[in-house]
């Protein structure tokens, strides 16, 4: 009786390995080649023999790379705090206010969300040059808007529905603006929400590539996953490894920090839409 | 405190119908209490004073005037949730402080009353807490005393102790009361409970689907329902129902039971037709059980229920499928399964016409002595007077 327990224990940490191995492997050889210079860079390691930072410091000295990691940055935060701001009023109205066809815009915003990037790309363009946005940073945080919206106003909308209808009342009554309502009222209380969907919105933000790479032109416009692919070595034939390498550690360190910091809140998150409804 | 009145009120929410023509005029002071079954209207009739819904047609007026079309804040009242709805993230100070920060006092003031009220309410020791760190009794004294903080001129409350315990609902209900005659302000209270309404009310509004249904001081509504519904939702345990057919209209009225025995009932009567239909209606205090000797109505005991300070006896009349309660004094309860004669005084009897309404009821001047005696025994011996219960007596 007391082994069938041990066996599936087993067989649960087994299990647990293999997917942190998973996820973890490609990082962590990244990470040990990014290490690398030479000849040393094709031979196949799984320990870290050596530690230069060669790779790190070329980097930044061939290509304006602080200035694309600057870009990346201005432009996810800009994402996030736009759509923030206009999804927390967006899901206001429409989780709260009763109005015709509000279905049909929930739905059709979820739909929205699901265009793949290729389908919108030509249309994109035309409206980036229309409004005189191609090759800026600008450019960008606008056409990102277009995949975070989407999210962040459904689940915000979805949080927010959960929230009761008394609470909402009660302020009514105190003689609350509906500005005050969303900002004194629901935004304190949707804080883990907000904190998940900004973060996953800055994510998607700060890995986008297809948008980056065809609205920027010029090195200094561009955003560091585009920098990235377009790192390029001595001659046509070499492939500088060790440096992309090493500015695939850069970009993906950020991120994995934010993860780390805001791990309870957005499991907190996560969990509070899980509980109720 | 404003007087609050309503003239031919409806609302509908799609093809429900939740209010009907609803007229109602509440003094200012006065203690209303809205009572009815589940789904009769009783909230939405609030949440129409309080603004929160709009009127489909009709018009409330607060303090006279006309408020249809001012938004909840400029109405002057102030309702008490029955979830509380306390901002959570806020404290219990801010909660108080809350809606007078929107009005621009100075905050010098609004410090000055959040502190009386929370005196008032004995809450002072809890304004830097959360919500969440609040007791269930504790969350409900500050929900008050964000109302009153407001100082409004009309109190709306929506079942406010139904998520209390039995005993901490007594002492809250006890805590309204001398609330209510302490600021002297209108309050509109709905409720589910018997006791709330007829301890608390100065008024009783009865709904039912919408409609009012009787309107009266609590006693009022006790003794005179004006159809067997308040009849019957009024009042605990419930007033008994007997068919029966009208056999007499004069006073008093002579009614008889689908078995054959005759009753009498202290009513006016003349507007009903001899042969209708009728309901006699009785307050199990008022039924008496006395010998069965001594009776024309006899009955089985199915079950006594003890309740300490009296015991509930429930009865089978013949054969009949509904059993008759009666209230009776310590040290008079029957055996289960004995057979006891039953009385109902015709002063305590009401008489409800087919369609519900009730007849008026005589006072006790107006019906002859001679004409009831004629069929009420004159001995009547009650249970207990024997000393020993009579067991198995021979019918
Ligand atoms: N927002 C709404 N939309 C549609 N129907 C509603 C709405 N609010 C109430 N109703 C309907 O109106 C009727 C009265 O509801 P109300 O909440 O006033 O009942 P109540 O007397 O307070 O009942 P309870 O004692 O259960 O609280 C019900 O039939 C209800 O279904
Ligand atoms: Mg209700």
């Amino acid at each position: 009786m007391s082994r069938a327990p041990t066996v599936s224990a087993l067989g649960f940490h087994l299990a647990v390995l293999a997917i942190v191995l998973y996820a973890v492997f490609p990082f962590y050889y990244a990470v040990i080649t990014s290490l690398k210079t030479g000849s040393a860079l094709f031979r196949v390691d799984y320990f870290p023999f050596s530690w230069d930072l060669h790779n790190y410091v070329t980097l930044f000295q061939q290509q304006p790379f602080g200035r694309n990691i600057l870009n990346s940055v201005t432009v996810a935060v800009l994402v996030v705090v736009v759509s923030l701001l206009l999804s927390a009023l967006a899901a206001y109205s429409l989780s709260r206010v009763a109005f015709r066809g509000r279905g049909l815009l929930l739905g059709t915003i979820l739909t929205v969300s699901m265009f793949p990037q290729v389908a919108v790309l030509s249309g994109m363009f035309e409206l980036i040059r229309a409004l005189g946005l191609y090759n800026n940073l600008l450019g960008l945080v606008f056409a990102y808007l277009i995949f975070t919206l989407p999210f962040t106003v459904w689940v915000l909308t979805t949080f927010m529905r959960e929230l009761p209808k008394e609470l909402e009342e009660a302020a009514i009554l105190d003689g609350v603006s509906p500005w005050t309502i969303v900002t004194r009222i629901f935004l304190p209380l949707l804080w883990p929400a907000m904190v998940t969907t900004g973060l996953l919105a800055f994510i998607q933000a700060w890995n986008e590539f297809l948008f980056a790479l065809t609205f920027t032109l010029t090195d200094d416009q561009r955003t560091v996953p585009v920098a990235i692919a377009l790192i390029s070595g001595g001659s046509r034939y070499e492939l500088p490894w060790g440096n992309i390498m090493a500015a695939s550690v850069l970009v993906t360190v950020p991120v994995v920090v934010l993860v780390l910091i805001f791990q309870r809140r957005i499991i907190a998150g996560l969990t509070a839409g899980a509980l109720k409804g | 405190m404003a007087a609050v009145s309503l003239h031919r009120v409806n609302k509908t929410f799609g093809t429900v119908q939740a209010v009907r023509d609803v007229d109602m005029d509440i003094a200012a002071g006065e203690f209303c209490c809205l009572v009815g079954p589940s789904g009769c209207g009783k909230s939405t009739l609030l949440r129409l004073i309080a603004g929160l819904e709009d009127v489909s047609t009709g018009e409330i007026r607060i303090g006279g005037k006309p408020v249809n079309h001012r938004p909840p804040a400029q109405r002057g009242i102030a309702m008490v949730f029955q979830s509380y709805a306390l901002y959570p993230h806020m404290t219990v100070y801010q909660n108080m402080a809350f809606g007078l920060q929107q009005s621009r006092a100075s905050r010098q003031a609004i410090r000055e009353r959040v502190e009386e009220t929370a005196r008032l309410l004995q809450i002072e020791t809890l304004l830097e807490r959360l919500p969440k760190q609040l007791s269930g009794g504790q969350r409900q004294r500050v929900a008050i005393g964000r109302a009153i903080v407001r100082h409004p001129r009309v109190f709306l409350f929506d079942e406010p102790l139904s998520n209390l315990d039995a005993g901490l609902r007594q002492q809250t209900r006890v805590e309204i009361a001398r609330l209510h005659t302490r600021l002297q302000a209108t309050m509109i209270y709905v409720t589910h409970d018997q006791i709330e309404a007829m301890t608390l009310a100065d008024k009783i509004v009865v709904l039912r689907e919408g409609r009012v249904e009787q309107v009266g001081a609590p006693l009022q509504l006790y003794h005179h329902p004006a159809n067997q519904f308040v009849a019957g939702f009024i009042g605990s345990p419930r007033m008994n129902f007997l068919p029966a057919r009208l056999q007499r209209n004069t006073a008093p009225a002579e009614l008889v039971l689908p078995s054959g025995e005759i009753l009498l009932a202290a009513v006016n009567a003349s507007a009903l037709p001899i042969g209708s239909a009728v309901t006699c209606g009785i307050r199990s205090e008022h039924v008496e059980l006395v010998r069965p000797e001594d009776a024309y109505l006899r009955a089985t005991v199915v079950l006594r229920e003890q309740l300490g300070d009296h015991s509930l006896a429930f009865l089978r009349l013949g054969d009949s499928e509904e059993l008759l309660t009666a209230k009776l004094a310590p040290g008079a309860e029957p055996a289960p399964e004995q057979l006891v004669g039953i009385a109902l005084p015709p002063t305590h009897c009401h008489l409800f016409a087919a369609d519900g309404r009730a007849c008026p009821r005589s006072t006790e001047a107006n019906w002859t002595e001679t004409g009831v005696s004629s069929v009420v025994p004159r001995v009547r011996r009650k249970l207990d007077d024997s000393g020993s219960p009579i067991k198995n007596a021979p019918t």
